[in-house]
């Protein structure tokens, strides 16, 4: 039976639990930003003018249809040539957050869209204004509708955060590689970091369920 | 400003091709495995047996619940343990394949619950097996019905295949890593890379809306 | 049959599985899947003398980091490089006896690590000796030198040697003992009475990153080995310049696991007997252009 090396349990603890933070702070940021970019984009495709729906088109499809780590890797290193030059950290984000954006724009277009209309229109003829209406009918739809595609592109997120690693960004991923480099053995590092990241998604699972019960409760 | 060097593209494209090539074998064998792993796992997970629901739940969380970027290094440096040694090519098909199969068995999952419970009842009630129920009954509606999940999770994987490039695997995104080592034009370079993946995915949801409405039509 | 072959020749035959007739087929068809895509070189044993071995299995798997030119790096597809040209004739025993070559190109980081968990048989890559590293691998005579020097941009006029570097941001790949040193004069700095190095950059893999980011100035300086550096400026002229070197003379070298000295010593050999030839002055003054006084023994660096 292959021996597992506890002692870098103890060395590199500090530095994976470190890492791990650095994971979660990262994939918040980028998951509100991307949030918000996608909610813009959602409504842009659904704008009236054209030009508008056209630009939203373009970025969800491109940065839909290309993979993330050939994205991060124009904005670390292309982006420097026309004077954009980002710190390792701020071009993760970036990166993630538009990333996030165009798959979190396409979840609102169909959520958005999915609200039936009937819905809307009886809200009105009971008299409740377009304000009300937005708030207390289509919002909590929308939010049962949205929330676990959403807490999914969270916990996406959060495993994708693990290719900032590549542009020296000190994540868990990167903890990883550090702790393979010095201690000369892959095994104890990989599922130390393995173990953390399914730590991580399963909360973030559970968080996200508690959430969708509460907001739901006055439906039920 | 720079402007845009298409010279330096056209030079480069014969290699760029090649790892474009590379990609395609890596996804499509990646994909053989997914489907391969899919349905036996989607089956698992709907089963009476708690023991088989549980170790296919555990698979597909753990799975799900890691980065593939990890599953990739643990599948390319964990199996020496056991005195097993994969080159950088078999893990990259083996990682695509096992992270591929938990989110299309999960797909498959979702398409075979709503299919109405009355086909597979009837079925049964003229005879058939479980096995052959599966076969030549429910699976082929479900995929029908789940086609554009399945083309979205096809698309995933080709752009998920850039990741192999970590093993160094010369597919399409090392390549472009290579060359804009070689050339030092990032933008070009990475732009082209960037056109080549959209094309490929462009040709899958294509295919897939082909496939949609030849095998939907019948509805 | 190339293991590629063997792989899409699993792949094409797993689906059979699927469509079964019967579930023994499907079992069958799994079982013909694994056994075509794991049969192969497939087990490593370093018991019964690797190099024996090796020839048994008429394959001998060597990992690089295909990023650091002119030691070896990668051009239209296929490693080439200083060590690339001396590999070959190293090999050129064994694969007169019909053993294959096969080169992985590998990130650094974990090149030492693999070997450990016996994926390959050896390491072929611009490789510094240390005491420490020395614990736990075997490291052949000194293939090149490796000494230190520090680079910047080349209008930089703050650092001209190590010492400018206190409060100054540094880049260097993970797991290299440059970026040991760098810790370490950031260390010395600071007992010294200054704020130390400000920043010190892990590169994932490759000067690549490195060299873009001091153009860009998101880094000021990076270490690596003098003749790297000799090679980046004759590439690249009027971007970079030298900024003094440090520590002492260091050297490259190959490295096997500790217990396979039968490895070890063929390859000890093999140098020997290229370096006596005077092949070493002549591909290094090719991929060079200047030749190098090396040790005739194993020289571990600190």
């Amino acid at each position: 039976m292959p021996q597992f090396d506890w002692s870098i349990v103890g060395r590199y603890g500090a530095s994976f639990l470190q890492g791990a933070a650095t994971t979660l702070a990262v994939s918040l940021v980028s998951t509100l930003i991307g949030l918000a970019l996608g909610m813009l984009a959602a409504l842009a495709r659904l704008s009236p003018w054209r030009l508008l729906r056209g630009a939203a088109r373009v970025y969800v499809e491109v940065w839909r249809g290309t993979p993330l780590l050939v994205q991060l890797f124009f904005i670390y290193a292309a982006l420097p040539f026309y004077g954009i030059r980002l710190s390792a950290l701020t071009a993760g984000i970036v990166a993630l957050s538009l990333y996030t954006g165009a798959f979190a724009a396409e979840i609102f277009r169909a959520g958005i869209t999915a609200v039936h209309r009937g819905q809307v229109e009886a809200a009105r003829s009971l008299g409740l204004s377009y304000g009300q209406t937005l708030r207390r009918i289509v919002a909590p739809i929308m939010a049962t509708l949205v929330l676990p595609p959403l807490t999914n592109e969270f916990t996406g997120v959060i495993k994708w955060s693990s290719l900032l690693s590549v542009v020296t960004v000190p994540e868990l991923t990167y903890a990883a590689y550090r702790a393979i480099g010095e201690t000369y053995s892959a095994v104890e590092p990989l599922l130390i970091s393995g173990l953390l990241y399914w730590l991580l998604n399963d909360l973030v699972v559970l968080a996200g369920r508690r959430i969708e019960s509460r907001l739901t409760r006055h439906l039920a | 400003m720079r402007g845009f060097d298409l010279r330096i593209v056209i030079e480069s494209l014969p290699l760029l091709l090649r790892g474009a090539l590379v990609t395609v074998e890596v996804s499509i064998l990646g994909l053989l495995l997914a489907a391969v792993i899919a349905v036996p796992v989607a089956y698992g997970r709907l089963s009476r047996w708690r023991l088989l629901r549980a170790v296919t739940f555990l698979y597909l969380d753990v799975v799900r619940g890691t980065p593939l970027l990890l599953q990739l290094f643990a599948v390319f440096y964990l199996p020496p343990l056991i005195g097993l040694d994969l080159s950088p090519f078999v893990s990259g098909v083996l990682a695509l394949g096992l992270n591929g199969g938990a989110y299309t068995s999960e797909i498959l999952r979702g398409g075979i619950r709503a299919l109405p419970p009355g086909q597979t009842e009837s079925s049964r009630a003229l005879g058939m097996s479980a096995l052959q129920c599966a076969r030549r009954i429910v699976l082929p509606q479900v995929v029908v019905s789940v086609l554009p999940a399945l083309a979205n999770e096809t698309a995933a994987l080709i752009k998920a295949s850039s990741l192999v490039s970590a093993l160094a695997l010369v597919e399409l995104t090392r390549v472009g890593y290579q060359v804009v080592s070689r050339v030092l034009r990032p933008t070009e370079i990475y732009v082209t890379v960037g056109a080549m993946y959209l094309a490929m995915n462009a040709l899958v949801g294509f295919g897939a809306g082909r496939a949609q409405r030849r095998l939907g039509a019948s509805r | 049959m190339t293991r590629r072959a063997r792989t899409w020749l699993a792949a094409l035959v797993a689906p059979l599985a699927v469509s079964a007739p019967s579930p023994l087929g499907a079992v069958g068809a799994l079982a013909l899947g694994a056994l075509v895509v794991l049969g192969g070189p497939g087990v490593r044993d370093g018991h019964a003398g690797l190099l024996d071995d090796i020839k048994k299995r008429k394959e001998i798997v060597i990992a690089t980091e295909a990023g650091y030119a002119p030691f070896e790096y990668v051009e239209g597809g296929k490693i080439v490089g200083y060590h690339a040209d001396l590999l070959a004739l190293v090999m050129k025993d064994l694969t007169a006896q019909g053993v294959r070559v096969n080169q992985l190109d590998l990130p650094f980081a974990s090149l030492l690590a693999g070997l450990q968990a016996k994926k390959y048989d050896m390491i072929a890559t611009a490789l510094f000796g240390t005491e420490e590293r020395a614990r736990r691998f075997g490291f052949t005579v000194p293939t090149a030198l490796g000494t230190t020097g520090l680079v910047t941009r080349a209008n930089n006029t703050a650092i001209t040697k190590p010492d400018d570097l206190d409060g100054k941001i540094v880049g260097a790949p993970q797991a290299t003992k440059y970026l040991d040193q760098m810790k370490a004069l950031s260390e010395e700095f600071k007992k010294k009475g200054g704020q130390g190095i400000k920043e010190i950059k892990e590169y994932a893999s490759g000067y690549t990153e490195i060299y873009a980011d001091i153009d860009n100035g998101r880094i000021d300086a990076a270490p690596n080995g003098l003749p790297n550096l000799a090679v980046l400026l004759k590439q690249q002229p009027g971007k970079y310049k030298l900024a003094g070197q440090l520590g002492d003379p260091t050297y490259f070298a190959w490295a096997t696991r500790k217990e396979d000295q039968d490895l070890l010593d063929y390859l000890n050999a093999q140098l020997l007997k290229l370096k006596k030839a005077g092949v070493f002055n002549e591909l290094q003054m090719k991929w060079f252009g200047f030749t190098m006084e090396l040790p005739d023994v194993p020289t571990l660096g600190k």
